[in-house]
């Protein structure tokens, strides 16, 4: 579960942005970082997710 | 400079930013095993009118006689960052290339202005934790209202303050009504350079608006 945004920028420093698509708790450390790198997140995934169907013994699944 | 607010509302509001919302893009099933393709957007802004939601939400928390105003799914549409727009490389995680704006000359400043139907360019206050974003009409899509409401629980952002929120939906709105016209043939249009290299026995293709409009127009 994601923590709350209020808590993720609670030490970010001002005039500084992000996608908030990250989930670290912020420090100035990370604040610059993902300043850095947000250009190169935010983008729009593909995710596959597979799982194999079960039928019951009557047949159902 | 888009005005926002937050608003402490448990229902979904017209205009709220949202992060992480997934849409389902594919479902198959194939020996047994069941693959579901899911698309991971990380922002995306909620187009559904404010007063279906409210009354979506009044029907919820009181009884009432019917659920005439229950939802099945609110539109939405994504906000893509803008640096990443001007590169046409917004969609470069699902292998597909967009057509790049220039930042710098005509084309880039039409889209900050909203010149441009298909976009709608957002910039942020400082304190908004969003680089500056475009909306893309085009790539709206539905989320399941309840799956939202609970999403919103941990990814509300912010919300797009009312009349700037109005004036996404209007634009919206406009988006999608716009009526595409056919090409005339350049022979109906006067270019006789181009009707020229017709051959003779070519008959002008007729126009289909011009057949239902009367005479006197």
């Amino acid at each position: 579960m994601p923590e709350p945004l209020d808590k993720i920028f609670a030490d970010y420093p001002v005039g500084e942005q992000t996608t908030g698509a990250t989930t670290e708790v912020s420090t100035p450390a990370t604040a610059i970082r993902v300043e850095e790198q947000k250009y190169g997140i935010g983008k729009v995934k593909r995710v596959r997710l597979r799982a194999k169907i079960i039928h019951d013994e009557d047949g159902a699944s | 400079m888009t005005r926002t607010e937050r608003p402490n509302l448990p229902r979904i509001c017209q205009g709220d930013i949202i992060r992480d919302v997934s849409y389902l893009d594919g479902v198959s099933e194939s020996a047994g095993v069941l693959e579901i393709s899911r698309l991971d957007f990380p922002l995306v802004i909620v187009l559904t009118q404010d007063c279906e939601l409210e009354q979506e939400h009044q029907m919820r928390v009181q009884p009432a006689r019917n659920q005439d105003k229950w939802l099945v799914s609110v539109l939405v549409a994504p906000l893509y960052n803008a640096q990443h727009v001007y590169r046409g490389e917004h969609l470069s995680e699902l292998n597909l290339a967009m057509q790049p704006i220039n930042q710098r000359k005509t084309p880039g400043t039409f889209l900050r202005n909203n010149d441009i139907p298909r976009y709608h360019y957002l910039e942020f206050a400082p304190e908004v934790p969003i680089v500056p974003s475009v909306i893309d009409f085009k790539h709206y899509f539905s989320v399941n209202a309840e799956n939202l409401r609970e999403r919103k629980k941990s990814c509300f952002v912010c919300m797009v303050a009312p009349l700037f929120r109005e004036a996404v939906s209007h634009r919206f709105a406009a988006y999608l009504s716009r009526i595409g016209l056919p090409e005339p043939a350049a022979a109906e249009i006067g270019n006789h350079a181009t009707a020229q290299l017709l051959p003779e026995d070519t008959p002008a293709p007729s126009h289909p608006m011009r057949q239902s409009q009367p005479e006197n127009l």
